[in-house]
């Protein structure tokens, strides 16, 4: 069995690591709007790291499951045409 | 049940010194305080000559425990139940036996006297032996009677000799944590206090033949004993005291034979409340026949609630949960409370449940089910303690007031049950320490 390459290009990869900062971002947006909203402390910007990194994965997953869907309907237009 | 990690008498007196305030908290309890720097170093190397009466189950506890304090010398072994004498024979074999106690207070090598008879033989050993001149170390509860007890604190007094009663908790490291903690105000202003002690065995031991019967089991009869109260409830009694710095002033309460219907004459289930003057009450509850609940004394403030026997505080205002998991949480009921099918939380909601923190990292626990004693409750520091204050000649300061108004309080509840009435403490049998002073 001959394995196949998969090429990811460079702007492919450069496109996911900041859609994976921004995801990032908002996590982090997040939890200091949670902490201003709930009144707790400052430090949960550190200690809630992992929250931070699971909910970054979260949006990240929810980025790609968007993205396969406009790809689905805009190969559903294309095929229509 | 026990987590032993056992703290050296060295090392708790070092954590106590990291405390807050040390030496300042130390004077707090003025009996641990009795014998000086100065004064241990001048015993170093001297050691109490000892006559031990009464060498049964919590008798033989001590005896092994003084064979290894290098303070202790016992130098005299009494009882009149030779398969008693003979098993602590065993554990001092030089010392010499005695069948009458008499006979051993008149030895005048003996400088102290342990005592650990049966609750009815207490009062007049102990008094005999200060009237003979010897130091004297006798088990909880102190006598049968308020009148017994007044008596032996009063030849106390007058003798100048040392009296230590077996109120281990006074020294056991993890209740002065607690009460340091109290006393600080950490738990704020004590509204209440919870203490019980459930077990679930019959408290018999074997006999060997039926004349022997109550001998053997003296703790299940009116003649010998008050059951629960002195056996038990005076330990915990003393703890409420001490947390409260007051003495209650009422008493009332009920008591019943439930499940041991087996011809024993004391209670082996009694439930009491104690109330002191600032409207506080201390309730106190004691089965024998139902050990889920264990032992504690929950002594609760508007801040917080301490639980000594297991080791923890808990505060009012618990830490919420962190933020982030609060938002997830708010999130996660808007979205799925109103679909049917959604099932518990999966967000950790209880992440704010108080599971309190333990009051020192080593520290000794134990499920009171054993009668006898247990490791790390503070008996091993007791007992060096009376070795101590028996060589030095000088008393351990309010160790005997404590246990006199435990004493008391607890025969005082018995009363209580017995004669179906609130009892007031009576002016008579109040002694100068904390408020009756």
């Amino acid at each position: 069995m001959i394995m196949k390459d998969i090429l990811i290009s460079s702007k492919r990869q450069k496109t996911e690591l900041i859609i994976i900062i921004v995801c990032f971002i908002a996590a982090f947006i997040m939890n200091v709007v949670s902490i201003i909203v709930y009144k707790t402390e400052w430090s949960e910007l550190w200690t809630q790291i992992l929250w931070m990194l699971v909910i970054t994965c979260g949006f990240y997953a929810l980025t790609i499951i968007v993205r396969i869907l406009i790809w689905l309907v805009r190969r559903l237009c294309i095929y229509k045409k | 049940m026990s987590e032993d990690t056992n703290l050296s008498r060295r090392d708790f007196f070092k954590e106590l010194g990291m405390m807050g305030g040390g030496g300042m908290m130390l004077s707090a309890f003025p009996w641990l305080q009795s014998c000086s720097a100065d004064d241990k170093a001048k015993i170093v190397k001297e050691k109490v000559r000892i006559g031990f009466i009464g060498t049964g189950s919590r008798g033989q506890f001590h005896l092994n425990n003084l064979k290894s304090n290098p303070m202790a010398d016992v130098v005299a072994l009494c009882d009149n139940y030779p398969p008693h004498l003979k098993d602590a024979s065993a554990i001092f074999p030089k010392a010499k036996m005695y069948a009458d106690y008499r006979q051993l207070l008149e030895n005048k090598d003996i400088q102290a006297v342990m005592i650990a008879t049966p609750l009815n033989e207490h009062a007049h050993m102990t008094i005999e032996a200060l009237q003979a001149g010897k130091h004297v170390f006798c088990e909880k509860s102190m006598a049968m009677t308020p009148q017994d007890c007044f008596d032996m604190y009063n030849t106390f007094k007058q003798s100048g000799k040392v009296l230590f009663i077996g109120q281990q908790r006074l020294y056991d490291p993890k209740y002065i944590r607690v009460m340091e903690m109290i006393h600080s105000g950490l738990i704020g202003t004590i509204c209440g206090i919870r203490a019980y002690w459930f077990r679930n065995n019959d408290w018999r031991r074997p006999v060997p033949s039926p004349e022997l019967e109550r001998k053997i089991n003296w703790r299940l009869y009116k003649a010998t004993s008050c059951g629960l109260m002195t056996e038990l409830a005076t330990h915990q009694l003393q703890v409420g005291n001490w947390a409260l710095k007051m003495i209650p002033e009422t008493v009332t309460g009920m008591g019943d034979i439930v499940f041991w219907k087996d011809g024993r004459e004391v209670y082996d289930n009694v439930s009491l409340i104690y109330r002191y003057s600032n409207g506080v009450k201390m309730s106190y509850e004691s089965i024998i026949s139902n050990k889920f609940l264990g032992l504690e004394e929950e002594i609760l403030g508007n801040k917080g609630t301490v639980e000594p026997e297991k080791g923890k505080y808990y505060f009012e205002d618990v830490k919420p949960a962190p933020g982030i998991m609060q938002l997830i949480n708010q999130i996660e009921h808007k979205v799925f409370d109103n679909v049917s099918f959604a099932g518990p939380s999966w967000v950790p909601e209880t992440a704010s449940i108080n599971k309190g923190e333990m009051i020192m990292d080593h520290m000794t626990a134990h499920d009171g089910a054993s009668s006898v004693g247990a490791a790390g409750d503070g008996t091993v520091e007791l007992e060096t303690a009376f070795c101590e204050a028996a060589i030095t000649g000088k008393p351990a300061k309010n160790l005997v007031e404590e246990a006199y108004y435990s004493s008391v309080l607890g025969l005082l509840g018995l009363q209580a049950m017995e004669e179906n009435r609130i009892i007031t403490f009576p002016a008579e049998y109040k002694i100068p320490y904390l408020n009756f002073a």
